[in-house]
């Protein structure tokens, strides 16, 4: 395929600070991943926008649930190759042809502490409360449901003894650092992109 | 006439913070009314943001230009007293600035030139004063006269002398390898840098007052900075982030000595080569390869470096901006190259003397290679290729000490659950700081890695840690990581 189709194009879908997509930024600007990002598109004006924005980066706002013709449009438009949502909060639906080619980050070893409303420090302070000795984090081919879908790698660390939902959700950050770039640079194995092109 | 200056080079998350400098928004108005020679406008601009921030001395240099410019003599020095009174310090500004020839016609001028030393280590005395006020006697408080620096650590004495020492020896280097212009330069001209390492909290209301919430709250893994209008270096990471931060710096003072602006990729080209370094075999101490190397490695294989010629005139904004890892790394493998040629002091001096003619550095960097721009991109980019590879945080090796370790910054990762019977023989307990492994220093995640590279499984090597003030050693074994 190498030559034909050029480098993947990722659209990164965020509802919040950008950490995550400016993290796969950084792996593409390291040389770590080979892709482009061609769009990041944003549920909601937040801090995020403007990071991605000062990065160059083609940010558009598509408020709320994005409706399947509008992202079928928006996807083509960039001709994007892998959708990979990055914190994005809202439920994604699943245009025809898309099915395997959307990806899912989540901060905990799904399927515990995932679904509806399980997001950010909840999720952390949910690991906590039920005494757990690890977490980390899960990343999953999107099904049309909250959190569900074939698990495409999880990363592990441990909880420690004085954890605060932030301290732990500083320790899980690291591991979707580095979970999230492997999961896509599999993927896009998978749907015929050469590594070493 | 001034704009603010302000540098922050940040290990891993550098991008948002890079442009957060906007602090006043009169400030670029202003500047186009005064290029426009509308003074009142100008002034008018520059005395709202006086007004509101006491502490700028930027706006009322300017309004000193503009009276200077407009023959109000008396209306220059007064402003000009009351920048110094504000924090301006830099004595060849004031000797060079074309806008203040009408006011370097006055006795104040004279006065002023004639007392600068005096007046230097005064305010030193005083800003240590003031920073007494705002950190309080738990820190403890040094000059190092040599340097003209002023400390202010919230560390254990042995850990701020360690810090200490880690500056000189960086200073050291970059004379002797660098800004051979510096040497022997003791007139007392070069303003005093106040170097504060302060704890987590005073770094968090720091950083937020410098560069606003919304930028800092992006990362937690700031480390430090240096604002070179305030002669400010403040840093939590005693590692890499100290040596880049310090290293800047020396190169104003070099580049102010010279009345010169050195553009961004020499600027932070030159910082980061002092990030990483280690003790050869023949004892020397140098620039080694590291996570910035490995980028500039992989890219070369990919055959994806930007053009010498792009990157030696890429502006600020887009250097840090768009792709501000690869650029950093680029940079900062460029003067590796140099250095290890022997030709990187011989750059800066030739650089430096035909800067009228080569602002950006190019011609000077072909020039002392005595190469084409098409056969350096061609050389450099074979010589990273070639590149040794360490391991790195984002994709470290399966090897640890046995210890979990909190990755934010500090003078070393602190252990926060031990794991492995190795490192509870060793001593280790949470709360304890990993400063050094295998003899050679780790202030952070990415060190702690890359001193992992060529080591096995099983292996036992030298750990130094601290726990609160007491600083302690022992051996331990490379185990699986955590």
């Amino acid at each position: 395929m190498s030559g034909i189709r050029g480098k993947p194009r990722l659209a990164l879908f965020i509802s919040g600070g950008g950490r995550t997509a400016l993290n796969i930024a950084d792996e593409i600007d390291t040389g770590k991943l080979i892709a482009e990002i061609a769009v990041v598109v944003a549920s909601r004006q937040c801090d995020g926008v403007e990071r991605c924005r000062e990065r160059g980066l083609d940010v558009i706002i598509a408020k709320g649930v994005i409706p399947e013709d509008r992202l079928a449009q928006i996807l083509s438009e960039y001709r994007v190759d892998l959708v990979c949502l990055a914190g994005y909060l809202k439920l994604l639906p699943i245009p025809d042809g898309w099915q395997g080619r959307i990806l899912n980050i989540h901060p905990s070893l799904l399927p515990k502490f995932g679904g509806p409303g399980m997001f950010g420090d909840l999720v952390h302070t949910a690991v906590l409360e039920a005494g757990e000795q690890n977490s980390g984090c899960t990343v999953h081919i999107c099904d049309g449901e909250f959190d569900r879908g074939p698990i495409v790698l999880q990363r592990t660390c441990e909880v420690v003894q004085g954890d605060t939902p932030e301290t732990l959700a500083a320790r899980v950050f690291r591991a979707e650092c580095e979970a999230y770039p492997e999961a896509i640079r599999t993927t896009l194995k998978t749907l015929g992109f050469d590594a070493d092109q | 006439m001034r704009k603010l200056v302000l540098f922050a080079a940040i290990s891993l998350l550098m991008p948002a913070l890079a442009l957060a400098q906007t602090k006043a928004p009169e400030s670029d108005p202003a500047i186009k009314a005064f290029q426009k020679q509308d003074f009142d406008e100008a002034e008018r601009l520059w005395k709202q943001w006086a007004d509101r921030d006491p502490q700028a001395f930027v706006p009322v240099y300017n309004i000193a230009c503009s009276r200077s410019l407009r023959g109000d003599i008396k209306g220059a020095s007064e402003h000009i007293l009351n920048a110094i009174e504000r924090g301006f310090a830099d004595i060849n500004q004031l000797k060079t600035d074309p806008n203040l020839k009408a006011f370097r016609r006055t006795d104040t001028y004279d006065q002023l030139v004639a007392a600068w030393p005096t007046f230097l280590d005064r305010r030193v005395d005083a800003d240590l004063e003031a920073a007494k006020k705002i950190y309080g006697s738990r820190y403890n408080y040094t000059k190092d006269s040599k340097y003209r620096l002023a400390f202010a650590s919230s560390y254990d004495t042995i850990t701020s002398r360690q810090a200490r020492e880690e500056v000189r020896r960086t200073a050291d280097w970059a004379i002797k390898n660098v800004f051979r212009d510096l040497q022997g330069t003791d007139d007392g001209l070069d303003p005093w840098v106040m170097v504060v390492l302060p704890t987590k909290q005073h770094f968090i209301v720091w950083a937020n007052q410098t560069y606003g919430q919304m930028h800092v709250s992006a990362t937690s893994q700031l480390g430090g900075a240096y604002a070179h209008d305030q002669k400010k270096l403040v840093t939590q990471d005693l590692g890499s982030t100290l040596r880049h931060e310090f290293f800047h710096v020396l190169h104003w003072r070099s580049a102010d000595r010279l009345g010169q602006r050195h553009p961004v990729w020499i600027q932070e080209g030159l910082a980061s080569i002092v990030e990483d370094m280690d003790q050869t075999r023949q004892g020397r101490w140098e620039p080694a390869v590291s996570w910035r190397t490995n980028s500039i490695k992989r890219l070369a294989e990919q055959n994806l470096l930007t053009p010498i010629e792009r990157l030696a005139t890429m502006p600020r904004s887009r250097f840090a901006g768009n792709r501000p890892l690869s650029n950093y790394a680029h940079s900062r493998a460029v003067f590796m190259y140099l250095h290890e040629r022997g030709k990187l002091a011989d750059f800066y001096e030739d650089y430096t003397t035909n800067y009228s003619e080569d602002p950006q550095g190019l011609t000077a960097l072909l020039r002392t290679l005595g190469v084409t721009d098409k056969e350096f991109d061609k050389d450099f980019r074979n010589w990273a290729r070639g590149l040794e590879e360490v391991y790195e945080q984002n994709s470290p090796p399966n090897l640890g000490i046995g210890v979990v370790l909190d990755v934010s910054p500090g003078d070393g990762p602190v252990v926060l659950q031990v794991t492995h019977r190795s490192a509870q023989n060793a001593g280790l307990r949470p709360g304890d700081v990993v400063t050094g492994l295998n003899n050679r220093s780790v202030r952070d995640l990415n060190e702690f890695y890359r001193v992992l590279t060529g080591l096995r499984k099983g292996q036992r090597i030298e750990i130094e840690y601290r726990r609160r003030t007491q600083h302690k050693s022992g051996t331990i074994e490379i185990t699986d990581r955590e």
